[in-house]
């Protein structure tokens, strides 16, 4: 396989289900060596696109690259490279989930045996229950170790950590940052936004079949809108007259405001002429963004 | 009575779940029931034949096995009911097993009595609830049956009697059901444990049946049948029903009083935490996840080969007093050579239920598929083509083994009744010779699913199920027959094996297998 620094590479992808167009001329880059978070409402096409780069669903166009390959027509091979975590862990009822971890790691192509037995105790899981008795989080459990206990170059995890709680959260958190130590790559996609701010060097957006935005977390800090709360001793001056300023709220001689980052200057000068007295000001959270991307806050339109 | 409050709604609920399929339970019976009767009635027109039915049947070990001893076989009335009981008790035992356990112990599995029960519902108000349901679809059955054996002109007092004394049967097995949901944690288990009861009862009614025993009353069924619907006609039989029922509702009420929900008797065991080097090949994993579905198909196939087997000597005899009957096995089926096509008949007929084991263990494909487990499977090294084709070979070879035994212990089960050990290997070229048409229902059915991921090969299925047993009797023309597989065989030991039918029927399979791997290459994984 040649040498590429780019593990996942989707251009102008296309996947319909009928009259539904999952992917909508979807792109998606991903370099190796990244934690790559992957955000996006319920439905908006997360899975599809993994689906897709699994091989297991044939897109209709544009083009689909995963390390360096096609991932349609050379699929198991591709595998042997990569572990996937579903979101939602199907199992064998009959099959213990100690037997389901070698069976899948055997199947890819072999397992560490020193990093399964580690996680099974580090995930407090019991290898020896059938999968019938597993609860959401144990079944998950399992399909983690079976995919962490690998030494694959990528690892495609679909929403990994929805059943866990707290403790085997920071457990998991653990396991990616040792996972990119040996330079393995991770598309994350998640709704645990405190999880993808931890982990994720750069974020993709998907919503209804395309990607919004993609970036790193401080450019997108840095083209979004900074909230600033100020004080002054004068009267307040009408700050909506300034280009790039949303939705300011007086009370009194208080105002609260978004502003765009090359507007910032501007705004604070007019505040400064009116005797500035206190000043905050804040990048937008994760949380803000995503939902600024989700749109549909009222007040707000979306940028 | 507080235990038992929102018992209403629950019946609700499972009456709006169970819309279709406790209908076709019920209905499916009562149709059986209507056809069979019909059939008795239009046969058994004149006393001649009523009395030699009842020469014949009396002490016939077959008949004694799968309907134990029946009263009044010098009736009409019981000659129908001995051709009914058999499937209409199996049958209503089965439904009433499946709605009480689904309605029980699988939700509380599956978590859903957690949530009902969190409202103002009472402890043993889900368990009510499905005893209720199962015990209207039995009465139901029963009244049914009643008139459809009236309907075609049975009397109705026995006729009656007949219905009562099934529904009956039907609330003794719904309250052996709920028991075993009370013992076991698991729907799979309490489904166990329950059709064992049912298993061990029926067969011990056969065999006290055999030594006309009173060993019959330690079995429901024998107590259904005590009810002798043409015989005596024992209404306060049905009192014991009732009692063995109720016996069963106290020690539900007595378990489900004191167990946690979700708790139970037995608490399923602990399994190995490591994969054994066989689970890890591919034709390993396939059998793991399919050896109880071969062993159950196995057992039941087995015991019907014993069954026709201990029937062969019989044959001539039977079907001398009957040419109308001997026909169905073919033309010139008399005399000397009447054994070989019967032989013949009986390895198309069971070679036809075995393609049923093979469609349902190739679709294990579309099973692993739709629940989503097939995703796991594919996203690892093993491509597409190896995991089905590991599924075929399993399928395949289960399919040949179990043919083989299935003749094996046909002709055994003959050879020991006539005592010549020569008869051991009578079926088994007449079943080998049907592998090529059964390779091309299952082939037909991998091809449908190949392509569409539905499990429409059934039809190919039912569609030669329907030629073989019915294509005769229905006078079918032969460009409608030649539609199934089935035709194309030779009916050996009768004939002899001709090469060219059975080598276009593997061609056949062959390009049809062919086409399946095609379309799996080509089209979407289902996911959910």
């Amino acid at each position: 396989m040649a040498m590429t620094n780019t593990a996942i590479e989707l251009v102008d992808v296309v996947k319909t289900f009928g009259p539904v167009r999952a992917l909508d001329r979807f792109n998606l880059h991903v370099e190796t060596g990244e934690v790559h978070g992957f955000l996006g409402p319920n439905g908006a096409g997360k899975s599809t696109a993994i689906r897709v780069l699994l091989g297991l669903l044939r897109h209709d166009s544009g083009t689909a690259r995963l390390l360096g390959g096609d991932p349609w027509a050379h699929a198991a091979e591709l595998h042997r490279r990569i572990a996937y975590v579903p979101g939602d862990v199907m199992l064998w009822p009959g099959l213990t989930g100690g037997e389901i971890i070698d069976l899948l790691g055997r199947m890819r192509g072999g397992l560490n045996e020193t990093r399964r037995a580690e996680l099974i105790e580090r995930f407090e899981l019991d290898p020896r229950k059938k999968a019938r008795t597993y609860s959401k989080g144990n079944r998950q459990k399992v399909a983690l170790v079976a995919a962490l206990s690998s030494d694959a170059e990528l690892f495609l995890l679909d929403e990994p950590t929805s059943g866990l709680d707290p403790l085997m959260e920071a457990t998991f958190q653990e396991c990616v940052h040792e996972m990119t130590s040996r330079g393995a790559t991770v598309l994350l996609s998640s709704h645990i936004l405190a999880e993808v701010e931890a982990l994720c060097d750069r974020v993709s957006i998907i919503r209804e079949g395309h990607n919004v935005q993609t970036g790193s977390l401080t450019e997108m800090r840095e083209l979004s809108r900074t909230t600033v709360t100020a004080k002054t001793s004068g009267p307040i001056p009408d700050l909506s007259q300034i280009p790039g300023v949303h939705a300011p709220e007086v009370h009194d001689h208080r105002v609260t405001f978004d502003v765009d980052a090359e507007h910032l200057h501007a705004a604070i000068a007019a505040l400064s002429a009116a005797g500035l007295t206190s000043l905050s000001a804040h990048p937008p959270t994760l949380e803000e963004l995503f939902m600024r991307q989700y749109g549909e806050i009222p007040g707000q339109e979306s940028a | 009575m507080k235990h038992y409050t929102g018992t209403g709604h629950l019946v609700r609920l499972i009456l709006r779940r169970d819309r279709l399929i406790l209908p076709a339970w019920i209905l499916g019976n009562a149709t059986m029931a209507l056809f069979s009767a019909n059939a008795v009635i239009d046969f058994y027109s004149d006393d001649r034949q009523i009395a030699l039915y009842s020469r014949m049947m009396g002490d016939n070990i077959t008949n004694l096995i799968m309907a134990g001893r029946e009263a009044g076989l010098d009736t009409i009335g019981g000659i129908a009911v001995n051709e009914v009981s058999f499937m209409a008790g199996i049958l209503i035992s089965l439904m009433v097993l499946f709605t009480v356990v689904r309605h029980t112990r699988s939700d509380e599995e599956a978590g859903r009595t957690e949530l009902v029960r969190s409202t103002v519902v009472g402890r043993h108000a889900p368990v009510l609830a499905a005893l209720t349901v199962a015990i209207l679809a039995s009465v139901m059955t029963g009244a049914l049956i009643a008139g459809a054996f009236i309907v075609a002109g049975v009397e109705a007092g026995g006729s009656l009697a007949f219905g009562a004394s099934l529904a009956g049967l039907g609330v003794v097995f719904a309250s052996s059901a709920a028991v075993a949901a009370q013992v076991s944690v698991t729907g799979r288990g309490a489904l166990g444990i329950g059709g064992a009861v049912i298993a061990i009862t029926f067969a011990i009614r056969g065999i006290a049946a055999i030594r006309d025993s009173p060993a019959v009353w330690l079995s429901p069924f024998g107590w259904a049948q005590a009810v002798e619907s043409f015989g005596e006609r024992r209404w306060w039989v049905l009192l014991v029903l009732v009692t063995g029922a109720a016996l069963g509702f106290l020690l539900t009420a007595a378990l489900g009083s004191r167990r946690d929900v979700g708790g139970g008797l037995l608490e399923p065991k602990l399994g190995r935490p490591r994969a054994s080097g066989l689970l890890s090949t591919d034709t390993g994993f396939v059998w793991r996840t399919q050896r109880g579905l071969i062993f159950g198909w196995g057992a039941l196939l087995l015991l019907l080969a014993a069954l026709y087997g201990s029937i062969v000597t019989q044959v001539p005899e039977m079907l001398e007093q009957n040419p109308e009957a001997a026909a169905m096995f073919g033309d010139g089926a008399a005399g000397e050579a009447l054994i070989d096509f019967f032989v013949a008949y009986i390895s198309r007929f069971q070679a036809s239920l075995l393609a049923a084991f093979t469609v349902m263990s190739v679709l294990r494909l579309r099973t692993e598929e739709q629940s989503g487990r097939a995703e796991a499977h594919l996203a690892t090294a093993v491509p597409r083509w190896r995991w089905a084709s590991a599924n075929l070979l399993v399928s395949g070879l289960a399919t040949v083994v179990l043919l083989t035994l299935v003749a094996l212990t046909f002709g055994g089960v003959y050879a020991l009744m006539d005592g010549n050990s020569n008869h051991l290997w009578l079926g088994l070229s007449g079943a080998l010779v049907q592998l090529p048409a059964i390779a091309v229902v299952a082939s037909g059915a991998f091809a449908i699913w190949g392509w569409t991921s539905t499990a429409w090969g059934w039809l190919v299925f039912a569609c030669a199920l329907v030629q073989t047993m019915l294509s005769d009797l229905l006078r079918f023309p032969d460009w409608l027959s030649a539609l199934s597989p089935f035709w194309h065989t030779p009916a050996v030991p009768a004939e002899s094996a001709e090469a060219w039918p059975l080598v276009i029927l593997s061609l056949v399979a062959a390009a049809l297998l062919a086409l399946g791997f095609l379309g799996l290459r080509r089209r979407d994984i289902v996911t959910t």
